[in-house]
């Protein structure tokens, strides 16, 4: 499975790359997250706790490496992650880029997934990874968002801005509404998948829904695929 | 013989059994003290094995034993070869057989590593969660061309290549019939993997007894006997202190005949390891990793005909999946082999397949087995080369079929019996002719505009099959009246809904003249009777119930001569008549079948030398080679072009199955076998990724037909005996499978004639008919003529 796309934070690279490789942060931003922990220079270790549609929620463990780091620029992941119900194993590329805006992140995974979860949750997996995905996102951005406010003492409406990662490989980027709106055609509208324009739509103050990373004992169980998030607000 | 019992339709001796819910299965069977057993299966299609943990799960409450391979000492070891390889020239086959635990590597997704034993399944269920194989990924081989690739990873090291097996078979000169053709049509046609979908899954259940120093095993298995034995020889036991009993069994359809599964090899082990009985049942989850499967193969083929649309030759080149292991031997690429010849007159014949290993559930027989393929292949270059020659689908086979003077029939290749494949006897221009009749071929293009004229496409399909069927080496039963004038019939082979309660009784009660539910049949328990192989091709009617119409006519002739002793008669002067003997034209003087049974077994005086007690027989049937049963199906489905969703209207099949014991029991096997057909063709698929990981592997997504898809079949039946048992018997139960596909694809084609679609693959389903529609140009003209010219 092809997971990529890109999102936008209102943060300098050196922030936003910060960010990314901070463990408690990280674990905020994975549905799912129990725990996860340092052990090494760009190795980390944990556990999370996912079900899928019939797959009742269980522990995986998880191991992140990260390679090839420049920073502030790119860095390369590899994850395993395994439990009671299979695996997922993959490999990741992040690539941060300025934006008059703050920071665009470019990401693109591919996952192979196995065993009951991949026999029984298949159809649901895409749509998992994408609702997985967009919740972590959103959840890094508003952990950055408090890291602003702390730091220059003002919340702003909206810090980042995603478009929803596509499945086939295909890129969407950011910048062309036409696109982007053709990739989401759930979406309200074009105006909510543009980048910096996006900043100042007041309608989407408030996260929807209220999300709950990292909160122990909290399963991320996806159980209703209908409700779509629109993307590329906070 | 078409008698009082045999040939007609009577309800069902088993019946009120399973009805009022009074039916033993093996997961009914609940003993003191009992354990129970799980498994820990691979996540991996293939991987090395570095190592398994299994310290968190021993510590669990309630967890009796955990074992991995290397716990099974000298009890690991691979699985027998059970149908070795058939003596063909040049053939090459690759053995290996499958393990009990992996060990060392994985080969398939859901292949067992370790085995938990706990007081209830949930505790055992729970523990297995707790274990942890640590396992490094190697490539996972599932396409079958890249199986043979130089470069694939091999699945089994110590073979040194993927290759299974290299087949070729052939009579007549093809090439020379290439040269003198009209037409040549050359086509690739793919068939891809389903399972067999048994409504009970595989279940043992193991009990040794320590005081009769015997072994209980209670197996959904569809060959007791063979279980038995192998079973015996591997814990070192007499045959006669391990007692298999498979009881009645929800379905078949094939995977059951497999020998050893794992679990069967393990659950009886670990009851005498331990000294309690344990129960494994399977889930629906492990059926879809761990039961066998069938289907996938890739032909490449090839028919000259000639200008009247006459075969001149065929030739056909395929590779077949194996799956992880090749326990099975070639059974079923064989029958894809020989079955693709059909009904029909093919003077030159080349056949060659090649069996490949891929990481991939293991591959045996599934209702048809390998039947399908080859089937589908010779209908679809049938129907081709019809276009060519600008004839209609059921002409071009009428020019083709074997006509009476034809049989005995040699198509001088080996079938799956290693037998010549010789056809007994057939007659299939008739069975044609009524099913044209039957599904309303005349009056075809009428139909068809009319629907036209609503917005409906509708779309026809005929197509012709035979089916080998009934092969040896032999089964054996026992009959015997008891005191109370009920007969006991005993076989070796098991039962899993086919009926064989009622149709072997009906046998025995025209011999001897009794009530059919007076006759009480048992099979599948090798206490019961020692001898036998078991269910499978198609073969228990015409096998098992030969044997039973041996051992009765034995019986028979016991009760006739004891009976003349005992009213002072000429045995010729003696009748047996609703379940007494009696002196022909003389009714008064006679004595029930229960008091001859007593008399013949006396508590003194003497017995004529050489007799035997009772009146028990009895008798073994082993036919030299199967016998050939055949039919057409014709269907009628309505397509909506829009949404690629089809929809089965009409259903026909004409089948010869030589004489029916029971048209209702028939009807009944035809009618299943055309919904799994059905499913076959337009639901079932399973589908695996690049990785080798089953994607679908629930009902939920892996989609049975419903009664909703599955249209009442209209059927006739056609009775050519075959010559080689008494009874003329052959069998029905693949029947109904084996030709849908082929069908299901003449009509998508006729009722989308304005694309220029060529259905090549089964399964189908909405989604790839909607994208074979999307990439298909439409037609300027339609699709006959524009080939005529």
């Amino acid at each position: 499975m092809i997971l990529d796309g890109e999102f936008t934070f209102r943060a300098d690279r050196r922030s936003v790359w910060v960010l990314l490789q901070d463990p408690d942060v990280l674990v905020k931003a994975m549905p799912g997250a129990q725990r996860l922990v340092q052990t090494g220079d760009g190795t980390y270790e944990g556990h999370i706790r996912i079900g899928v549609g019939p797959v009742t929620a269980a522990s995986w463990t998880l191991t992140v490496a990260l390679h090839d780091r420049e920073e502030p620029a790119s860095y390369g992941m590899k994850v395993e992650s395994k439990g009671p119900l299979g695996f997922t194993r993959g490999s990741a590329s992040v690539e941060l880029l300025d934006e008059p805006a703050g920071t665009r992140m470019k990401y693109r995974a591919d996952m192979q997934i196995g065993g009951k979860v991949a026999g029984i949750g298949q159809r649901l997996l895409d749509q998992v990874a994408r609702m997985l995905t967009r919740q972590g996102l959103e959840a890094l951005s508003r952990e950055m968002e408090a890291r602003l406010s702390l730091s220059v003492g003002s919340a702003s409406a909206s810090v980042g801005v995603a478009t929803a990662p596509t499945l086939d490989g295909e890129l969407v980027t950011g910048g062309e509404s036409e696109d982007a709106a053709e990739a989401n055609p759930e979406s309200g509208g074009p105006a909510g998948a543009t980048s910096s324009s996006g900043d100042d739509d007041g309608a989407s103050t408030e996260p929807e829904p209220p999300l709950a990373p990292g909160m122990p004992d909290e399963p991320a169980v996806v159980e209703d695929l209908d409700q779509e998030l629109p993307p590329g607000t906070v | 013989m078409s008698g009082r019992y045999v040939g007609q339709s009577v309800l069902r001796n088993e019946d009120r059994r399973l009805l009022t819910g009074h039916a033993l299965f093996v997961d009914d069977v609940r003993l003191e003290g009992m354990l129970h057993a799980a498994f820990v299966r691979s996540d991996h299609a293939h991987a090395e094995i570095r190592s398994i943990d299994v310290s968190a799960a021993l510590e669990k409450p309630g967890v009796v034993a955990v074992y991995t391979a290397e716990d099974l000492g000298d009890y690991w070891r691979p699985g027998p070869l059970l149908v070795p390889p058939p003596p063909i020239e040049g053939i090459v086959f690759n053995q290996a057989t499958q393990v009990p635990l992996a060990k060392g590597r994985v080969r398939h997704a859901g292949e067992a590593v370790v085995m938990v034993v706990a007081e209830s399944r949930y505790l055992a269920e729970d523990a297995a969660a707790e274990i942890f194989v640590d396992a490094e990924p190697l490539e996972a081989v599932v396409d079958l061309e890249r199986a043979l690739e130089p470069d694939a990873t091999v699945i089994h090291p110590q073979l040194g290549t993927n290759l299974a097996a290299h087949v070729v078979q052939r009579h007549g000169d093809y090439d020379d019939a290439k040269a003198r053709a009209a037409h040549v049509v050359t086509r690739r046609f793919h068939y891809d993997r389903g399972i067999g979908g048994a409504i009970e899954n595989r279940a043992v259940v193991a009990r040794w007894d320590e005081q009769a120093q015997e072994l209980t095993v209670w197996d959904t298995t569809q060959a007791p006997i063979p279980i038995r034995n192998g079973l015996a020889g591997m814990l070192g036991l007499m045959q006669s202190q391990v007692r298999v009993i498979a009881p009645f069994v929800g379905g078949g359809f094939g995977p059951k005949i497999m020998m050893f599964y794992p679990e069967e090899v393990l659950v009886p082990w670990v009851a005498m390891q331990l000294g309690r009985p344990v129960k494994w049942c399977e889930d629906r989850q492990e059926n879809f990793f761990a039961t066998t499967q069938e289907r996938a193969q890739v032909h490449d083929a090839e028919m000259a005909v000639d200008a009247d649309g006459r075969i001149l030759g065929v030739r056909d080149t395929f590779i077949h999946d194996c799956g992880a292991y090749d326990p099975y031997g070639l059974t079923v690429p064989i029958n894809s082999q020989c079955t693709l010849l059909g009904p029909y007159d093919v003077p030159s014949y080349e056949g060659e397949f090649r069996a490949v290993f891929t990481n991939r559930t293991t591959v045996t027989p599934v209702r048809g087995a390998g039947r399908q393929h080859g089937v589908f292949v010779m209908e679809r270059l049938l129907d081709l080369a019809a276009r060519l020659v600008g004839i209609d689908a059921a002409e071009i086979r009428r020019r083709n079929y074997l006509v009476q003077d034809d049989f005995p029939h040699d198509h001088k290749i080996l079938f799956q019996d290693f037998q010549p494949l010789v056809y007994d006897s057939g007659n299939y221009r008739p069975a044609l002719e009524t099913a044209l009749e039957l599904i309303g071929w005349t009056g075809w293009a009428e139909e068809k505009r009319r629907a036209a004229d609503e917005g409906r496409r509708l779309g026809i399909g005929v197509v012709s099959y035979v089916e080998g069927t009934g092969i040896g080496p032999y089964e054996g039963a026992r009959v015997t009246v008891e005191p109370n004038g009920r007969v006991r019939v005993a076989t070796g082979l098991g039962t899993q809904g086919q009926g064989h309660y009622t149709a072997f009784a009906q046998i025995v009660a025209e011999a001897l003249d009794v009530d059919v539910a007076d006759v009480l049949v048992t099979t599948g328990d090798t206490r019961e009777f020692n001898w036998g192989t078991g269910t499978f091709a198609s073969r228990g009617a015409v096998v098992a119930g030969s044997a039973c119409h041996a051992a009765a006519q034995q019986v028979r002739e016991k009760a006739v001569g004891v009976a003349a002793r005992l009213l002072n008669v000429p045995e010729s002067e003696v009748e047996l008549a609703a379940g007494c003997a009696r002196v022909r034209g003389e009714p008064e003087r006679s004595l029930t079948l229960g008091e001859l049974a007593m008399r013949a077994n006396p508590l003194r005086g003497g017995v004529t030398p050489g007799t035997e007690p009772g009146l028990e027989c009895t008798a073994y049937f082993g036919p030299d080679r199967g016998s050939t049963a055949s039919g057409v199906h014709a269907v009628v489905v309505e397509v909506d072009a829009e949404t690629a969703m089809a929809k089965f209207l009409r259903y026909v099949v004409v089948h010869d199955c030589g004489k029916l014991i029971n048209p209702m029991l028939v009807e009944g096997q035809v009618e299943g076998g055309v919904a799994h057909g059905i499913g076959n063709a337009f639901f079932e698929q399973l589908v695996y990724d690049e990785q080798g990981q089953l994607m679908n592997a629930s009902f939920a997504d892996y989609l049975l037909p419903t009664s909703l898809d599955v249209p009442r079949v209209g059927m006739a039946h056609r009775e050519t005996p075959a010559p080689m048992n008494a009874l003329g018997l052959k069998g029905v139960g693949e029947a109904g499978c084996i030709p849908t596909g082929a069908a299901f694809a003449q009509a998508l084609e006729d009722a989308l004639d304005d694309y220029e679609l060529e259905v090549r693959e089964i399964p189908l389903s909405p989604n790839r008919l909607f994208e074979l529609l999307r990439d298909a140009p439409r037609r300027t003209s339609p699709a006959l003529s524009e080939t005529h010219a």
